[in-house]
Formats: C-alpha cells, sequence, structure tokens
C-alpha cells in the first residue's frame, strides 16, 4: 500500500512536470496537436517513475554524500536515456546532438520542478513534526511534575 | 489517570503498584522511567568504566562494528550492539534514525526536510544528523502523529 501511494504521489508530479515542459514547447511550436500527446505524456510519466522508485530505493540505503551524488547522477542520466528514446520515436525532437541536448534540458527542468513539489510535501512534513517535538519535549521539560 | 499516594506500615519497604487494564507507551516508558538502573549506562573511555545517565547522551552512533555514545562534547564507547540498545530502550525517547545511529529525541532541537523525503536533525550540541527516510514513519508514531 506504501509503494502503491508512492508510486502515485510521484507519477502525479512527474507527469505534472512533464506537462509543464512540454506545454511551454508547445507554445514555441507551429505544429498541431494530436491527443496522442496526453496518453504519451502519461506513458513517459509511468516508465520515468518506476525509474526513479527504483533510485529513491537506492537512496534510502546510501549513507554518504559521495553514494547519494552518484546515484543522483546516474539517476538523471537513465532519465535521459530514457526521453530521448521515446522522445525521437514520439517526433518530439529530431535524433541528434542537439534534439538530445533539448531533452536533456528538458529532463533537468521536469527533475527541478519535482524536487520542488517534493521538498514542499517535506518541509510541511518536518514543519508538523517540529510542533510536535516541542510539545512533547519543551513542554514536558517544563512541567514540575515532570519525571 | 488517578494517583493514589499511601503511607506503607512501618517496617514495609515503599512499593509502586500500578494498575491498568493494558500496558500502553505511556505506562512502559512510565515503568521504564521508575527503574533506576535503566538511567545509567555502563561506557569505556580511556581512564576506565564511566556510567552515563541516559538523559545526558545525545545519540548512539555504530562504526567499525562498535558502537559509541555521543554526549554534548564527549564520545565513549559502549560495549552493547545496536540492535540491543534500539531494543532494551524501546520504549524510551530513543529512537533508530539509520542503520547505524539511535537518537535520543529530547536532544533535538529541529528537524529539516532534505532531499528525496530524509530529514536533518539539528542536536542541541549543535551537531547535525541524517533520518533516513524508512524510519520517519517510525519518528512520527513516536511522537504520536
Amino acid at each position: 500500500m506504501k509503494l502503491i501511494r508512492s508510486f502515485l504521489s510521484w507519477f502525479v508530479s512527474i507527469t505534472t512536470g512533464i506537462l509543464i515542459i512540454s506545454a511551454i514547447n508547445c507554445s514555441f511550436s507551429a505544429e498541431t496537436l494530436s491527443a496522442s500527446i496526453l496518453w504519451r505524456i502519461l506513458f513517459c510519466g509511468f516508465c520515468t517513475t518506476l525509474v526513479t522508485l527504483f533510485f529513491l530505493f537506492l537512496y534510502e540505503r546510501a549513507e554518504k554524500k559521495g553514494q547519494v551524488f552518484a546515484i543522483f547522477f546516474f539517476h538523471y542520466l537513465c532519465l535521459c536515456i530514457i526521453m530521448i528514446y521515446f522522445g525521437s520515436r514520439f517526433g518530439w525532437i529530431p535524433a541528434t546532438l542537439p534534439g538530445a541536448c533539448m531533452m536533456m534540458l528538458d529532463v533537468a527542468g521536469v527533475y527541478f520542478l519535482t524536487c520542488l513539489f517534493h521538498f514542499g510535501a517535506s518541509k510541511k512534513e518536518a514543519k508538523e513534526l517540529n510542533e510536535r517535538l516541542w510539545h512533547k519535549y519543551q513542554e514536558d521539560s517544563q512541567s514540575p511534575t515532570n519525571l | 489517570m488517578k494517583i493514589t499516594i499511601e503511607t506503607p506500615k512501618e517496617g514495609a519497604e515503599d512499593e509502586i503498584i500500578i494498575r491498568c487494564a493494558s500496558l500502553d507507551e505511556n505506562l512502559m516508558k512510565l515503568i521504564y522511567t521508575l527503574k533506576a538502573d535503566r538511567d545509567q549506562l555502563a561506557a569505556y573511555s580511556d581512564q576506565g568504566i564511566v556510567m552515563l545517565s541516559l538523559k545526558d547522551i545525545y545519540y548512539f552512533e555504530a562504526v567499525d562494528n562498535k558502537v559509541f555514545a555521543y554526549l554534548d562534547k564527549q564520545v565513549y564507547e559502549v560495549k552493547k550492539k545496536l540492535y540491543e540498545l534500539e531494543e532494551e530502550y524501546a520504549f524510551t525517547d530513543f529512537l533508530r534514525i539509520s542503520k547505524s545511529t539511535i537518537i535520543n529525541l529530547p536532544k533535538v532541537a529541529r528537524l529539516s526536510p532534505l532531499y528525496n523525503g530524509r530529514l536533518e536533525a539539528l542536536l542541541k550540541n549543535g551537531e547535525k544528523t541524517i533520518i533516513s527516510r524508512q524510519y520517519v514513519a517510525a519518528l512520527k508514531k513516536k511522537l504520536g502523529i
């Protein structure tokens, strides 16, 4: 259940990120879009969420900063490979070096947006925990009947 | 909860009787607090054996198959495994926050979010330690969330 919730949370944030970046890109394109683009965005969101969950599993087990950075780098690389492949298959980017670079920038944009969203959620969680921590220990320590 | 204090008969030993329908976490914590021998832990330094008061310990950390107790400025080696400390102090304010660390929650000044659902705990002596994502749920449960 926890895994499903985690998957859904990341799927929604990643897919929303892809949607935003796609909307920005489409604003500068003269092409008309078909309905299939929405299914393709959902499909890319699904694939990249699966990869993200795998790397999150590795992040949790990383103890040293060096390990975290290495996992981050390979996570980004995997996402770029997946999106460059599907991007060229779906005709979103030309199968050229500039096209690949453009997609890598787009992936970085989605990565940033998704991290921002999840960081915001973590910040809210930390605030709640801090309040609870204060009530449980700071108030208790001020109580004259504290054991 | 009703608290009754009675004077025992002359010569009788002081006794604490707990009457309860079931032992919940608060009662277990109370029992642990009342047991005097739980408040101290034997530790080792260059000077020999030292008795540490649990409330002075900020966190335990396992490094190279050894466990160390970190106080405000001092560090002592503890001859127990981390999992043993985790079990022994399960109903106290000590909480496992990663594979190698058990933290004393009253010593936490503030929690800050980090990347990937981890939290950083700033301790009251200025040190920082990381709470792994998989232990955040246990932290929430300990704090009653």
